[in-house]
Order: C-alpha cells, then sequence, then structure tokens
C-alpha cells in the first residue's frame, strides 16, 4: 500500500537526515527502516499477465535445463548434491518470485506459501525491545501522541504473531488431512489439487473457532489503531509545519457532504413541485 | 505416470502456448451493451435496456429493475456477449433496468445505507415507474444488492410487485460463513475512521482471503491453461478485470452494513435499522424467488436459506438452488438458463 502522506513524511525526514546530531540521525534511520515495513511492493506488481507468464516461462526453461543436467550429471555418476541443492534454491526462489509478483494474499497469508521465512513480517524481538525502552523513556504529555502509535505498533506486532501461530495451526491441521486423502500413484496435479482443497478446508473450518477471528481481527484492528496514530503524528508535523492537515481535510469533507445533502434535498423538492404541476 | 521433468517440460508447453496467445490479443475490456442511462444522481447511475421483442414474448412484461451490490461492479451481469444474464433476460421478454453504484470518491464517505436505499435506490424505482408507466416494478437483487432490496420492499411495498434476490446473504451466523467470521470482530468503525473509505483493493484482499491457494496460487500455476485459447483467454481476462474492479466502499455505509448486518445479524435478529425504520422482513406480503449458489464460498448457501424463516407472511416464497459458486451461478450458461427460466416463470 502506497500512501502519499507516508511518502511525503519520508521525504521530509530524508531533508532532516543531514543534520549534524548523529544520534537523531540514527533515530530516523530507524524511523524509515519502521516506515518502509508499510510500503508492500505493490508498485512492482505487474498487472499485465503476459510480463508474468514470460517470467513464469523463463524460470521454467532453466529449471527443465538444470533437471537435464542432474540428470547427465547422475548418469556419469559425478556428485549431484550441489546440483540438487541448486534445484532447490530455484525451485524456492521460483515460489517466491511467483508469488511476490502475483501474489492476491494479505501479506499475513504469504509466509504460509514459502519454504523459508525470508520475509520479516513481525518486529524482531531487538526491535520490540527498542521499542519498549522508547515507549519507557517518552513520558512527557507532549510525546502522548507518539507513545500511542509505538503501543499500536507493538500490538500489530503481537498480533501478527498470534495470527500467525493460528495459521501454523491451520497448516498442521492441512497437512493431516492430506495424509489422509493421499493415496499413491496420484499425478502431480491431483495432489497438488488436493493440498489446495486440504488447506482452504482447514483454512475455512479454522475461521468457525473463536480463536482464529480473534486473531484476525485482533491484526486488522491493531493496523487501523496504528494507521489512526500514524496520521496523527503526520497531522501533528503538519501543523508545525503549516502544511493542511488530514483533519482540515475531513472537515472540508464533512461540509462538501453537507452542501450535497442540501443540494439533494432540493433538488427532490423540485422534482415534487414539477411533478405536482403535471 | 509422468516423471517431474516431463510434467516440467509440458507446463514449459502450455506456457509458451498461453503467451503465443497473448501475444496475438488486443488490450480486454468487458464487452457489455452500452444501455441507454435514464438518470444519474451523484455517482450512480440507471440504465435501461430495451427488450427482444419475439413472437413467443410478446406480451409486455413489468420493469424488471437489478440492484447489485455496492462492492465490485455490475457488468458481471454482462460480461460478454456469451456470458450474460442481462442479454438473455432481454431475449425473454424483460425490460431490464439496472442500477450502477459508480465509484465512491473520498468525499462520500458520509454515505449511509439510508441514503443507498431511501434515496438512490427509492429514486431509481420512481424512474423506472415514470419510464415504462407502470405503478410496480419487479426487484432483483444480486447479493448486497438483495439484502438493499429486501429492505426497500419492506419500506415500500406499494412499489414493489414481486421480490428475486440472487445469492443474498441473509443469515450471518451460520457455519463456514468466512466472510462474516472474518467481519464479526472487526473493529469497522476504527477502520474506517482511519481509512475514510473501505478501498477497494482492501475488499479485493478479503476475497481473496477467503480461500487463499485457491484464490491465490493455485489459480495463478493455473493461468497458462486459461490463457491457452484466444476465446477462453479473453473471458479469463474480462474476469480478471472484472475482479480486479472494485470500487471503494463509502465509509458510513461500510460501518452500517458491517456492524447492523453482519455483526449483529441484522435481517435475522429483526435489529436492521434503515433511516430510522426497523426492518422486519416477516413484514413483507411480495411474492418472493430465492435463488443461491450451491457451492457458493463467498454466500454459503445456509446463509441465503435463512430467509425463509423470515418471510412466513409472504404471498409465496420459492428456492432456486443452481449448481456453482458465488458468480458461477448466475454467469455459467447452465444456470443462467436454468435462473432465467426461473425468473420468467416466477413473474409471470
Amino acid at each position: 500500500m502506497t500512501n502519499p502522506l507516508l511518502e511525503q513524511f519520508q521525504n521530509w525526514i530524508k531533508q532532516l537526515e543531514n543534520r549534524p546530531d548523529a544520534a537523531f540521525s540514527s533515530q530516523l534511520a530507524q524511523w524509515q527502516q519502521w516506515i518502509s515495513k508499510f510500503h508492500s511492493e505493490a508498485e512492482s506488481i505487474s498487472p499485465q499477465h503476459a510480463d508474468l507468464v514470460k517470467k513464469l516461462s523463463g524460470y521454467s526453461a532453466e529449471l527443465v535445463e538444470l533437471l537435464a543436467d542432474l540428470t547427465r550429471s547422475q548418469a556419469r555418476g559425478a556428485p549431484i548434491e550441489d546440483l540438487i541443492d541448486r534445484l532447490r534454491a530455484d525451485l524456492h526462489q521460483f515460489n517466491v518470485s511467483h508469488v511476490l509478483e502475483q501474489a492476491t494474499q494479505p501479506h499475513q497469508f504469504l509466509d504460509l506459501l514459502f519454504t523459508l521465512k525470508q520475509s520479516q513480517l513481525v518486529l524482531s524481538a531487538e526491535q520490540v525491545a527498542q521499542l519498549k525502552q522508547s515507549l519507557a523513556q517518552l513520558t512527557h504529555p507532549r510525546f502522548a501522541q507518539l507513545r500511542a502509535f509505538i503501543e499500536a505498533l507493538l500490538d500489530w506486532s503481537q498480533a501478527s504473531s498470534t495470527l500467525s501461530e493460528e495459521l501454523d495451526q491451520i497448516s498442521n491441521s492441512a497437512i493431516d488431512r492430506f495424509r489422509n486423502l493421499a493415496t499413491e500413484g496420484l499425478e502431480n496435479d491431483a495432489l497438488l489439487n488436493l493440498w489446495v482443497d486440504c488447506y482452504d478446508k482447514s483454512y475455512r473450518d479454522g475461521f468457525n473457532s473463536d480463536e482464529l477471528q480473534a486473531a484476525q481481527a485482533a491484526l486488522v484492528n491493531s493496523l487501523a489503531r496504528l494507521q489512526l496514530g500514524w496520521q496523527a503524528l503526520i497531522d501533528q508535523f503538519a501543523e508545525q509545519l503549516g502544511l493542511p492537515s488530514r483533519s482540515q481535510v475531513d472537515k472540508l469533507i464533512e461540509e462538501f457532504d453537507q452542501q450535497r445533502r442540501r443540494i439533494r434535498k432540493l433538488e427532490v423538492e423540485l422534482q415534487a413541485l414539477k411533478a405536482a404541476q403535471d | 505416470m509422468k516423471s517431474f521433468s516431463e510434467q516440467l517440460s509440458a507446463h514449459q508447453q502450455m506456457l509458451s502456448k498461453a503467451l503465443e496467445t497473448l501475444s496475438t490479443l488486443n488490450q480486454v475490456v468487458p464487452d457489455s451493451l452500452e444501455g441507454e442511462t435514464l438518470l444519474t444522481i451523484d455517482a450512480m447511475q440507471l440504465r435501461y435496456y430495451a427488450p427482444h421483442k419475439t413472437k413467443s414474448n410478446a406480451k409486455t412484461k413489468l420493469p424488471l429493475l437489478i440492484c447489485y451490490a455496492l462492492v465490485n461492479r455490475p457488468y458481471i451481469l454482462d460480461l460478454e456477449p456469451k456470458r450474460s444474464l442481462i442479454r438473455d433476460l432481454l431475449s425473454a421478454g424483460h425490460p431490464v433496468y439496472l442500477i450502477d453504484w459508480g465509484y465512491p470518491s473520498a468525499s462520500d464517505r458520509n454515505l449511509g445505507l439510508d441514503d443507498y436505499i431511501c434515496d438512490y435506490l427509492h429514486s431509481a424505482v420512481e424512474a423506472v415507474k415514470a419510464h415504462s408507466d407502470q405503478s410496480r416494478i419487479d426487484l432483483l437483487g444480486v447479493c448486497q444488492g438483495g439484502v438493499f432490496s429486501l429492505c426497500y420492499a419492506q419500506l415500500e411495498p406499494e412499489n414493489v410487485r414481486k421480490l428475486i434476490t440472487l445469492v443474498t446473504p441473509i443469515d450471518t451466523e451460520v457455519e463456514n460463513f468466512t466472510l462474516a467470521q472474518m467481519v464479526r470482530r472487526v473493529d469497522i468503525a476504527t477502520l474506517v475512521k482511519a481509512q475514510g473509505n473501505i478501498s477497494g483493493g482492501l475488499l479485493n484482499q478479503l476475497y481473496a482471503s477467503l480461500k487463499p491457494l485457491a484464490l491465490g496460487l493455485h489459480k495463478q500455476l493455473n493461468l497458462a491453461q486459461n490463457l491457452a485459447e484466444p476465446e477462453q483467454a479473453r473471458t479469463f481476462m474480462r474476469m480478471e478485470h472484472w475482479l480486479n474492479d472494485s470500487p471503494d466502499l463509502a465509509g458510513r455505509g461500510a460501518v452500517e452494513f458491517a456492524q447492523g448486518f453482519f455483526q449483529q445479524n441484522g435481517l435475522m435478529n429483526r435489529s436492521l435499522e434503515i433511516a430510522g425504520c426497523k426492518i422486519d422482513l416477516s413484514e413483507l406480503k411480495q411474492p418472493i424467488l430465492n435463488a443461491y449458489g450451491s457451492s457458493d464460498h463467498l454466500v454459503p448457501p445456509a446463509s441465503s436459506k435463512g430467509l425463509k424463516s423470515l418471510v412466513a407472511q409472504c404471498e409465496s416464497y420459492e428456492e432456486l438452488e443452481l449448481k456453482g459458486g458465488h458468480i458461477g451461478a448466475f454467469i455459467s450458461s447452465r444456470t443462467r438458463s436454468q435462473l432465467v427460466k426461473a425468473i420468467t416463470e416466477f413473474l409471470k
């Protein structure tokens, strides 16, 4: 999700980066890192299916070539461990790139599809400790909004972890279901279909439970609070810099809506008058 | 059984074929009928499609107003000539009117259910009556549009002769209603406070996350198969175009619908209020045809079938099970034909 306000704020931070205060610069860098977590790679996702097909085709050709190498090496009796490692890595890259290119899932579901957890979806323990430390230091009332934001960030991180745990349980349940239903001799396509069916059924069943509903809602709710907290901070900065704030824009929208309603009421009255005349 | 290498090669060939097909296609857009715009209020438009008159349907039928959902776009009802519920209804002699809610802008965030139902929908009904010179109309509500239609039919009973609900959610507490379960504990008011309108992108993610593998990875892995032949590829691309063409949801309307309908199970508990009026579907007198998809993952059949227990006073109540999912129920040629036949019979 690209947020123009976030981008604006990032640019503003960049301008301040050159200040001679090293501690301040380092703090800004940390903030930038956190901000960047709220930007997904949406811009890099191509809406053109042709691009995707072309890329998949390229990957597929590479994999076929690699398999041919593997078969030849095996026939020669040459060691194949390195090739197998490469194949594993390439297949993984294939999966990850594919999903990132065209994923329609919310980010919290992405790591379900990965064999390696490279994407960091929650804050690290070190980052959490740093944030908690900041929270303990920011006691002055003028930091109230910043405190609220950090608290929301910690809640979001906790909610992400909890949802990941719930989703892990769904994966386990799906694996059990798959083991019970998979039989020898099934073609790969049939196995894939079975896995998709098993996973989605376990997922659906999971949502019949209070735990998963609560975990999902906690994540969405904490994200909303985080966004509100962020907007409050932006508002504060915007006011200090004399820029139009979101709350001012909101007020304009309210006024616009009132005007629209007044016009609409007049339109309806006019129509009624016309109908009466006819 | 094919070896892994053989399967990869086959997949490679299929991808090449898909690429070749794609290179022959121009930009693919929905191939919908233009229609005549009869009314525009803010972002909402009312369109009219004239029926095809043949010997078999020479008798003038009452106007049929289709009320689509606020989410997604109504052109799924007329995606292309071979997949068009609207064209099939026209062929059966029905004069069709369609409400297109349009794309709410940031300044529409205060539009509520009362605006949509008591102003826009009501104005559309009045315009249809005037255009067709009829005192009553028949109303067909699709998905959320079905909920709106039911509410409207109770609030303005004299305007609606017969009512059809299609893949419409009613009971939000049935098992396996993942969408309702996902919404149940969400603090939608805070989300809207943060976002203004609920973005179409977020809604797309929500729908895709209802079946994360089937609608995500698996669909993409089957991409090459879906793009193999030009005609099939065009249909696939049109569907994708529609799926990704999600308008935002006006903030206040989203809060009212999520809280009043989903979280409080407002229709079943008779707690939903529109413009200060309590919605109690037991007051409905009009004949009702309730059609649902047997394998609808978005609105489970059990939810739609909840309507039966609410409308004991209505003149007649019929259910129609269509073999398909939420969209397949009215887009596949088999179910469409079954649906149009049932609608024509019901509206006699």
